[in-house]
């Protein structure tokens, strides 16, 4: 679990049921696996009506795979960029009571909770669940270029070329960390780099 | 009265902005004692305070033609300054009734508004404006409402959106911020956009300032003052454009810290809107060199005594620390230890 100082940092759970819910999707990328086939076993959880999608690690292998659908993993699909847009596809017809739970990296997670906001669900419809990897999605403030999966304090944007400083402000709409020139004071003077989010 | 403008000031590269004697003894000073406190520190928008600033909720001065066309090249250059969520539409009607009747109410002189049911008719003679619309109908100005009445106000303007016992900052028109950032902040609610502000979460200032504003009530605004430092009389610092200031705060010496470094202080007000529920928040921004501020010999001894008493999280999270000493050493050959007079109006 992922907790911190950070105020504009949304706070991740652990996936429990939600007995209030009419209608269940799950969603879990890599090391997200884990926590979705737990909530699918968990007591209460009802079989139906639901919907998951899972993106599970390329190592996973057949047998990994066949346990996935062996505990009710609906659909799997080969990489995060595809299950999101599956999610986006599958909340566009999302009724009243919908319940949504996420599971898997902190970028994956803001990029399920964006998508959800959009189709209208409110905070307290989300669950988040964060396994894997703490890499942050960075927006350049200068450019407004999004980098992936930046595991330092610094990153050279993708975008414009700047060595961005990952302050820690989260943005839900943007789904991204801010990024800022490092060194715009005095060129070349940066902090010393360091792997701050493994 | 009619306000003298200077139209050809400029906020950025030659940085011709100046204050008039008469501006700097309007300018509305922060501190109140000569050492530096955290506080809330919000009041009622009323009327009337230590100086002119406070004359009219919405206040007009000198900078005013040169500050619209400022905010113009900011925008320019970067639509983005200026954002509302599908939402806000009520709120940003709201707000331009609101800041039309005020400007043309206090300002006969330079606004007036005439309205026959929705037929409201507009006039800007300092900017040379004047306007036909329905009024609740966007198509009928050249530009959503928001941003048609920011682009003829001095200061920032948010609008925030209340619902699930939050505050949501759902739409903006902010070009002249203290390094903070609309579009990142776009949507967030309060505890977040204030995220990166040190020591007033732990002390709980923002649990009270929100369970305050939740319960802000038409017709009763309120204000608070904020402040920071400023190299040279730029109103763009926002963090976008840090590669372009961020270098300024290298360059202070002694021989050009009273021309170069400014005191800003942020007039903020808050109104609760009728239509929709929201509110707005107006930052209005304005700065004064220390060769200024020292022409009224309380201020200057008072910025000494709080600059050397400021927490040093505040001088990091300010940006003041590559300047602050040289700041303190010039202030200090102003000030000769007298007391200094209650309050903040000038002596």
């Amino acid at each position: 679990m992922t907790t911190s100082a950070i105020k504009s940092r949304p706070i991740y759970g652990s996936l429990v049921p939600d007995p209030t819910g009419r209608h269940h999707v799950v969603v879990g990328e890599g090391p997200g696996t884990a926590p979705v086939m737990r909530l699918l076993a968990a007591p209460g959880f009802p079989e139906h009506p639901r919907h998951v999608l899972v993106a599970p690690e390329p190592a996973s292998g057949p047998a990994g795979l066949a346990a996935l659908s062996a505990c009710g993993v609906a659909e799997i699909v080969p990489d995060g960029p595809s299950l999101l847009r599956r999610l986006d596809a599958l909340l566009d017809g999302c009724r009243m009571g919908t319940r949504l739970y996420a599971a898997g990296s902190e970028s994956f997670l803001g990029a399920v909770v964006k998508i959800a906001a959009e189709h209208g669900l409110l905070d307290d419809e989300c669950r988040t669940e964060h396994a894997g990897s703490t890499a942050r999605r960075v927006h350049c403030t200068h450019c407004r270029q999004v980098n992936e999966h930046v595991t330092t304090n610094l990153v050279a944007c993708a975008g414009c070329g700047r060595t961005l400083f990952v302050r820690d402000h989260y943005s839900r709409r943007l789904a991204a960390f801010m990024g800022v020139q490092a060194d715009a004071e005095q060129p070349g003077a940066t902090p010393a780099l360091q792997e701050v989010f493994p | 009265m009619t306000i003298a403008f200077k139209p050809d000031e400029t906020y950025r590269d030659d940085f011709t902005f100046r204050n008039s004697p008469a501006a700097i003894r309007r300018f509305p000073f922060p501190f109140g004692e000569d050492v530096y406190r955290y506080a809330v520190n919000i009041e009622p928008h009323v009327r009337g305070g230590p100086t002119a600033a406070y004359d009219n909720l919405f206040d007009i001065d000198e900078h005013y033609i040169a500050e619209c066309r400022e905010r113009a090249l900011v925008l320019a250059h970067d639509p983005k300054r200026c954002q509302a969520l599908p939402h806000m539409m009520a709120a940003q009607w709201d707000t331009l009734e609101l800041l039309m009747e005020n400007l043309s109410t206090d300002y006969p002189e330079h606004f007036s508004l005439v309205r026959d049911g929705y037929a409201w008719h507009w006039t800007n003679r300092a900017l040379g404006i004047e306007q036909h619309f329905v009024f609740g109908d966007a198509g009928t100005l050249p530009c959503e409402p928001l941003e048609y009445i920011g682009r003829q106000m001095q200061g920032d303007l948010t609008l925030q959106d209340q619902r699930e016992d939050n505050l949501f900052m759902d739409a903006g028109m902010v070009t002249c911020q203290a390094d903070w950032s609309l579009e990142f902040d776009l949507g967030m609610k309060f505890h977040e956009w204030h995220g990166p502000v040190p020591l007033a979460h732990e002390q709980g200032v923002f649990d009270r300032a929100l369970k305050f504003l939740l319960n802000l009530q038409l017709g009763r605004p309120v204000r608070r003052l904020n402040w920071t430092m400023t190299i040279n009389p730029r109103m763009d610092t926002s963090p976008e454009q840090y590669p372009q200031w961020g270098p300024d705060r290298t360059t202070i010496t002694p021989e050009n810290v009273g021309s170069r470094v400014h005191l800003r202080v942020e007039l903020q007000s808050l109104f609760r809107l009728p239509r929709s529920n929201a509110i707005l928040f107006g930052i209005r921004c304005y700065l004064i060199s220390l060769e200024e501020l020292a022409t009224i010999p309380k201020w200057s001894r008072r910025l000494h005594r709080v600059l050397q008493t400021l927490p040093p999280e505040l001088v990091e999270y300010k940006g003041l620390s590559r300047f602050r000493d040289t700041a303190i050493a010039w202030l200090a050959q102003r000030d000769d230890g007298a007391p200094t007079s209650v309050g903040t109006a000038p002596d």
